[in-house]
């Protein structure tokens, strides 16, 4: 390249390079053309004197003082012919002008006037001056040509200029812009632009630095862009991949996920399950239009619910709100929950979760604890449970006493078999039967709707056994039955029902009962014999004994599972006592009935946890049961510690239901009223529910009392507790099982 | 929380007896029970109650109509509406007219306790 490195400014430059030729040249020019001027003029005036001078001179063959006037005239006239002549003058040698013609001005010699001597030729002195003056500007005009060579010159000369000029600019700018204009143009618009390889301190010196400066900020921004490209690539990358995740989450969480806002449309960002859940693609349609609500009001209470909860800007009202909607949703086959979220933005988002699976385990779960229930209490309590089954048995053959007269139609007293009924419920419960005990509750309520008015108590209500048959199969009592056992016999095997009322021997027993055989046969003298046969019987006896606190344990087990049924809390029912071997055929029976003391002792006796803390008492309750064995009686007390018996609720139940007139009840002390209260269908609560409703309950037991020949005292304290002591006289053996054996019914005491 | 006086309407005397007794147990005061609607509004003035639990189903004046004519007379009074199941709709209207919270029937003592004590720490002048 190009470099100039000592003058600064281009214009420096340009008159560094042009100035001296210039100057140089106008000076030449001007002095040559001068000097040729001057040099030509010169000479022309020179020969067109001596041309003149000449031709005067040939006109002048006679000498001068010898002229007349007329021919100096004619002389001069002539001479001012010439083309160039203004004018021309004699003067003699004594200066005085001897003659002249043409134009002539004052001061000759301003004209260029050319004095000329002319001499005699013969003689030596002078004639006198000729003074002829020239037109010079007509010389001039002669000059033109040399004029116009000069212009030419001239002219030749600035080109000249120019053309270093131009030179000179082509040195110094013009490569260096054209190499830049060339650089400029070859640029190919994705490489970065190139900087330019010029140094110098003038202006173009400083232009391409600054150049220089802006592609190197070019070069730094575009790098700084292309970095800012990669980065938000990246981010781009990272963010496609975290909405992948969460998508992925979304849609394999299997839960539906949607949002809407006050317009109620759903938002397109939904996850795929929803698309199982309402079986075509959701983005757009109305909210109200796809859930399936109960009703117009379910969906008026959706639509009024979330447009209050949008335009709420109170969290917790908008929380309030939003619980009312719905929790549950069923999409035909599917059963889902619903839970609600307000987002920031007023949008709403819902979270649907398919619980159906869920519910049908959970239905399942609930099937199968209750037949294992089943199966685990017919296993622990076999004789009961086949003992059950042979009295319900002998209940549907025969649902109650007969009062018939041996006639064509059959006739039952209602109430037994109300309470047989009753009673049968309550024990099929508690051995975990499902649909028998409902069965039976079906049965109850159609026995109860039989025609007839109720007589009054003790005289048999009599109904003709076909309406309990009827009332039996319209209730599907026997199906129910099957149903329940069907489970049995599916875990247990038909060998279970089949083999019932098996009795386990005690081996020691066993051993026993042949010693004691032994010894009957190991005697000849009677009266010894008779006493080892007594003493063999009360063995053989002792091997279907089963000690009473087993009997009761049966009852006594459904307490704590209906105390949490009924929002109360009971621990296990304590059973003490000596251990008492009884004959189960005998007090059986009664020991099952007492199933409805226990029941009502959770029912009407405990109270609920919380009365029992403001109570001071343990919030769970605690029922007891105490045997107590004499001589001649056996004794079962039970007992609770709860709330005591409402005599006032009690006595206005009784009056209520017509048992007892109004005035009689009044009189009656609390004894007496309790024993009212085991009378038929008097129960001290409002409502009848499976649990101690119909009031049989203790009637049953009263029955029982009646054919065992005990009674029973009830004694209560409010808000302590109340008890009742059950008294069963037990015919004594010899050391060997107190049989207790039905006597002649006696009337019942109630102690007060 | 400091204990509130508080005034139970409803038309059920076992239910007024039950609320009163949880509300004891809690720590509050019932200052007033009003057997209807009408009544309530009618003693709310004088009693200025901190809070009012009313129920929904009341014949005469339902609950809502109540809450609405007691609100117009103080717009701070704090009532929370007591309500059966299955009457969501019943309850956007009590909260439209200015209602607070609810509770369900049968009412358990801990979601009584909590509805209580959010409003009150929520919407009570200290």
């Amino acid at each position: 390249m190009f470099k100039l490195h000592r003058p600064g400014r281009l214009s420096d430059k340009f008159l560094a390079i042009l100035l001296p030729p210039v100057v140089l040249a106008t000076i030449l020019v001007s002095v040559i053309s001068g000097a040729i001027d001057a040099d030509r003029i010169r000479a022309e005036v020179a020969a067109k004197r001596q041309l003149h001078t000449e031709t005067i001179a040939v006109a002048l063959a006679t000498p001068l003082w010898n002229l007349d006037d007329g021919n100096v005239a004619r002389i001069l006239t002539t001479a001012v012919l010439d083309r160039d002549i203004t004018g021309a003058v004699v003067y003699d040698d004594l200066g005085a002008m001897f003659g002249r013609a043409g134009e002539l001005h004052d001061d000759p010699s301003a004209l260029g006037a050319t004095p000329i001597v002319l001499k005699r030729a013969d003689a030596v002195a002078e004639l006198g001056r000729l003074v002829i003056s020239f037109r010079t500007d007509q010389l001039r005009r002669t000059l033109i040509p040399q004029v116009i060579r000069d212009i030419a010159l001239l002219v030749l000369l600035v080109a000249a200029t120019i053309g270093a000029a131009i030179l000179a600019n082509r040195l110094v700018v013009g490569r260096p812009l054209d190499h830049f204009r060339a650089m400029l143009e070859s640029r190919d618009d994705r490489a970065t632009p190139r900087r330019v390889a010029w140094v110098s301190a003038d202006e173009l010196g400083t232009v391409f630095a600054a150049y220089n400066a802006m592609v190197d900020r070019v070069a730094a921004e575009q790098a700084a862009v292309r970095a800012s490209r990669d980065r938000t690539h990246e981010i781009n990358r990272a963010l496609a991949r975290r909405n992948e995740q969460v998508e992925l989450l979304l849609n394999s969480s299997g839960q539906g996920y949607l949002s809407f806002g006050s317009s109620f449309k759903v938002e397109p960002e939904y996850s795929q399950a929803c698309e199982r859940l309402f079986g075509r693609p959701i983005a757009g349609a109305s909210i109200l239009e796809l859930l399936p609500f109960d009703g117009a009001d379910g969906c008026r209470l959706f639509r009024d619910a979330c447009t209050r909860a949008f335009a709420e800007d109170d969290a917790y009202l908008a929380e309030v709100v939003l619980s009312l909607l719905p929790g549950r949703f069923e999409f035909g086959e599917r059963t889902c929950d619903a839970e609600y979220r307000r987002l920031a933005s007023g949008r709403l988002v819902m979270i649907l979760t398919d619980v159906t699976e869920t519910l049908r385990l959970k239905a399942r779960l609930e099937d199968e604890r209750q037949r294992f229930e089943l199966i685990v209490r017919a296993v622990a309590d076999p004789r009961d449970f086949f003992a059950l089954l042979a009295a319900f048995d002998e209940f549907l053959a025969r649902p109650g006493a007969d009062l018939g007269d041996g006639g064509a139609i059959a006739t039952f007293d209602l109430r037994t078999v109300q309470r047989s009924a009753h009673t049968f419920k309550g024990l099929f419960s508690q051995f975990g039967f499902r649909a028998l005990p409902e069965a039976l509750h079906g049965l109850e309520t159609r026995l109860m709707r039989l025609d007839g008015p109720a007589p009054a108590a003790p005289r048999p209500w009599t109904v003709p056994a076909a309406a309990v048959e009827a009332a039996l199969q319209a209730a599907d009592v026997r199906g129910a039955l099957a149903r329940d056992l069907e489970v049995i016999r599916q875990i247990l095997g038909e060998r279970f029902l089949r083999e019932r009322g098996d009795l386990s021997i005690d081996r020691r027993r066993l051993i026993a009962v042949e010693a004691g055989i032994a010894a009957v046969a190991g005697t000849d003298d009677p009266t010894d014999r008779a006493a080892r046969a007594a003493r063999l019987l009360g063995d053989l006896r002792c091997l279907r004994a089963v000690d009473l606190a087993d009997l009761l344990a049966g009852p006594a087990r459904t307490v704590p599972g209906l105390a949490a049924r009924l929002g109360k809390r009971a621990r296990p029912v304590v059973i003490e006592g000596p251990c008492c071997p009884v004959d189960p055929d005998v007090l059986l029976a009664f020991a099952r009935s007492l199933v409805h003391v226990f029941r009502n002792a959770v029912d009407h006796g405990l109270e609920r946890p919380d009365e029992r803390r403001a109570a001071g008492k343990d919030p769970a309750g605690q029922v007891r049961c105490t045997i107590r064995r004499g001589p001649a009686r056996l004794s079962i007390e039970i007992a609770d510690d709860g709330r005591g018996i409402d005599t006032d609720a009690l006595r206005a139940r009784l009056v209520a239901t017509g048992r007892i007139a109004a005035a009689r009840a009044a009189a009656l002390d609390r004894g007496a009223l309790i024993n009212a209260a085991f009378l038929d269908a008097v129960s001290s609560r409002d409502a009848v529910g499976e649990v101690s409703g119909r009031g049989f309950g203790l009637a049953a037991v009263q029955a029982e009392l009646v054919r065992l020949g005990g009674t029973v005292a009830v004694d209560s304290q409010p808000g302590v507790g109340t008890r009742f002591c059950f008294d069963l006289p037990v015919a004594a053996l010899d050391e060997g099982v107190p049989a207790v054996a039905p006597t002649t019914p006696r009337a019942i005491a109630a102690a007060g | 929380m400091r204990p509130l006086n508080i005034m139970v309407v409803d038309d059920s005397l076992i239910s007024v007896r039950k609320l009163t007794q949880m509300l004891s147990e809690m720590g509050h005061s019932v200052v007033h029970s009003a057997p209807t609607g009408v009544a309530a509004v009618a003693s709310y003035p004088t009693i200025r109650p901190d809070l009012v639990t009313m129920d929904i189903n009341m014949p005469d004046m339902d609950g809502i109509e109540a809450t609405r004519q007691i609100l117009a007379v103080d717009q701070g009074a704090l009532i929370v509406v007591v309500t059966s199941h299955g009457q969501q709709q019943m309850v956007l209207d009590a909260i439209n007219a200015g209602a607070k919270g609810y509770v369900l029937k049968p009412i358990r003592e801990d979601k009584l306790k909590d509805v209580i004590q959010t409003v009150a720490d929520r919407y009570l002048p200290v």
